[in-house]
């Protein structure tokens, strides 16, 4: 249980870490755990007309691999039917869109060790 | 927005022009080919993806529909890399203006942006010359000389997608390849032919290839082994006249769709001299795939298909020949229709008169039953005999002629007289389509093969002890023909048609 709730809280602390970096650079947040019964994106935001679609990865150590590493195939498919659904419901279909990934690796006092935003990812 | 580049899709030894339309549109990131892509056409993506970014271009983002149109061809190979990266550069705004679209573009891309040389340009370029009005292609440096053989179309080599886009920008500068055709064709080959005079001995046999080289003839040689068979035809190429201009353009075509002109060659000069190992498949001999490639016969063409052993080859591969030899072409049917490949070939064959091969030998006792036999000649069908316009024994050389010194006649002078028999053949047939005595019709035959009484008589008199079937009447004639073409006798002398009967042992055999 213990084990879940850290997980939880590690990834909500990674989310707080990637939010204000987006809105330090200027883009407009939208929405945050957008949910709907394809899945889940942590953060829909938009820069100059675009709509980012944003998956917050935060590790405390890459033991298992990097923090972006984790956005396999499996994932990135979950991550477009989410995008597909917002957009039809939301604004269009063919609005202009891309996804990023930030990733997060924090230290053991959970202080950010490296966050990078890698753009365009699918 | 939408941009649409010119291309080529091969199809046999013709195309057909092809219109790449490349769309980017704002959506959910995506990049799909459509119209009947092969596999290698579909990986086009992951090329054109790398070799743009690695240019220090931007891959735009978006929905990228690419549409090679027609769309129910099918495409295949990797010669749309490069015009579909142009098109995304157009189409993302990354290359202004329509200079592109003076251009045709063929080429594989590598991940580092550079250009590739792709297989079958030499056609493709024909295309573009013979089906469109374009008049300028952009290739790789690779194949800039195989492009430039064709006369009348301007062909820019670049390095890679960079060089191209200063090109078309106005700020680099591409001059026009150029190749000398002249200096291609008469460069002496490099290959060093083997020399009949090596061989000792066998004048008979080395009569017989002379007339075949001299004629077109097919030839089937038969004898027990170590008789030099093998040797014999690997000399026959040495005394062959050499490709004319439009044969070797025709042989660089059909060996650029196979790939085999990689290495800097841009034209065959040389006779192709196919020798198949008797394991080869139907395929492997007729071609395959879902557009048919060459196989060997094809690649034999205007040169020799040397089939050694003949009885080991399958039953399908030797069936395969039948229309080849009658016809000089090849049709392969597929689903999606049938492509036709030229296929005058001069087929050169060996074989052992039975399975321990000593049957008929002066010597040697044959060890074989009479079932084995004729089940080992039955493998060569009657028909495919037949189409054989030369049979000739080859026996054991005498150790006479083996240790003598006596001068055998060097390949040089057996080549001058085949290349004055085949100066006799080019007046007589000019204009018809047709080069040498074995392929002409019974129109050319009536015309060119009259016979006095005696000669009449005489091949009526073989034609009946021997049952000869029409077909093998009609070869007759026309080897009888180039006998006396080599001697340079205007009519049929009973000698020449005595020496063209005693070629048909086969049948006397049988």
């Amino acid at each position: 249980m213990s084990i879940k709730s850290n997980n939880r809280a590690l990834g909500a602390k990674g989310e707080e870490i990637a939010v204000n970096l987006l809105k330090e650079r200027g883009l407009s947040i939208l929405q945050q755990n957008f949910r709907c019964r394809h899945g889940e994106i942590d953060i829909i935001a938009k820069e100059n007309g675009i709509i980012i679609f944003i998956e917050v990865k935060t590790r405390k150590n890459d033991k298992y691999g990097t923090p972006e590493a984790a956005v396999d195939h499996r994932k990135q498919k979950r991550l477009r039917l989410v995008a597909a659904y917002y957009l039809t419901h939301h604004c269009h279909d063919s609005h202009p869109c891309r996804f990023d990934v930030v990733s997060i690796l924090l230290d053991r006092n959970d202080e950010p060790v490296s966050v990078r935003i890698i753009e365009n990812c699918l | 927005m939408l941009a649409v580049v010119q291309s080529v899709s091969l199809l046999g030894l013709d195309g057909y022009m092809i219109d790449v339309e490349v769309d980017v549109s704002p959506g959910l990131p995506e990049f799909t080919i459509v119209g009947l892509p092969s596999t290698a056409v579909r990986e086009s993506k992951e090329r054109v993806r790398t070799a743009i970014k690695n240019s220090g271009l931007v891959f735009p983002i978006g929905r990228i529909t690419v549409n090679l149109a027609p769309a129910d061809l099918r495409k295949e190979g990797p010669v749309f890399d490069l015009p579909i990266a142009i098109g995304l550069l157009v189409a993302s705004g990354q290359l202004a203006g329509s200079r592109f679209a003076e251009h045709v573009y063929m080429g594989e891309l590598s991940l580092d942006g550079s250009l590739r040389g792709i297989a079958g340009m030499l056609p493709g370029v024909l295309v573009v010359k013979d089906k469109s009005s374009y008049n300028s292609v952009v290739v790789s440096p690779e194949n800039a000389d195989e492009a430039a053989l064709v006369n009348g179309i301007s062909i820019f080599a670049a390095r890679n997608i960079v060089e191209i886009v200063g090109f078309l920008n106005g700020k680099v500068n591409l001059e026009r390849h150029h190749v000398d055709l002249h200096k291609l064709y008469s460069k002496e080959s490099a290959e060093i032919y083997e020399d009949f005079a090596e061989v000792r001995g066998q004048f008979k046999v080395k009569r017989a290839l002379e007339i075949a080289a001299a004629g077109g003839h097919n030839l089937l040689m038969a004898g027990p082994p170590g008789s030099g068979k093998t040797m014999l035809a690997r000399r026959l190429v040495g005394i062959m006249p050499r490709l004319s201009p439009d044969e070797a353009l025709e042989v660089t075509k059909i060996f650029s769709i196979s790939g085999l002109l990689k290495g800097g060659v841009p034209l065959i000069t040389a006779r192709p001299f196919r020798a198949p190992h008797h394991s080869v498949s139907k395929s492997g001999m007729i071609g395959g795939g879902t557009i048919p490639k060459p196989g060997e016969i094809s690649l034999s063409h205007n040169g020799i298909l040397f089939m050694d052993e003949l009885p080991e080859f399958n039953r399908d591969s030797l069936e395969s020949l039948r229309q080849p030899l009658e016809d000089g072409r090849l049709t392969i049917s597929r689903a999606h229709g049938s492509v036709d490949y030229p296929a005058k070939l001069m087929l050169v064959a060996a074989m052992n008169p039975c399975p321990c091969g000593y049957f008929g030998d002066e010597t040697r006792e044959c060890t074989c039953t009479p079932t084995q036999i004729d089940r080992y000649r039955n493998k060569i069908s009657g028909p495919l005999l037949d189409r054989i316009d030369i049979h000739v024994e080859v026996t054991r050389v005498s150790y006479t002629d083996l240790s003598h010194n006596i001068q055998n006649e060097s390949s040089e002078k057996m080549l001058h007289r085949v290349e004055r028999a085949r100066r006799i053949q080019q007046r007589r047939f000019a204009g018809t389509g047709i080069y040498v005595n074995a392929r002409m019709g019974s129109r050319e035959i009536q015309k060119h093969c009259r016979l006095s009484t005696k000669v009449s008589e005489l091949i009526k008199a073989a034609y009946e002890k021997l049952a000869l079937s029409a077909r093998a009447y009609s070869r007759i004639l026309k080897v009888a023909r180039t006998i006396a073409d080599l001697e340079e006798c205007q009519q049929i002398k009973e000698q020449h048609a005595a020496e063209a009967i005693q070629y048909r042992i086969m049948d006397r055999n049988r």
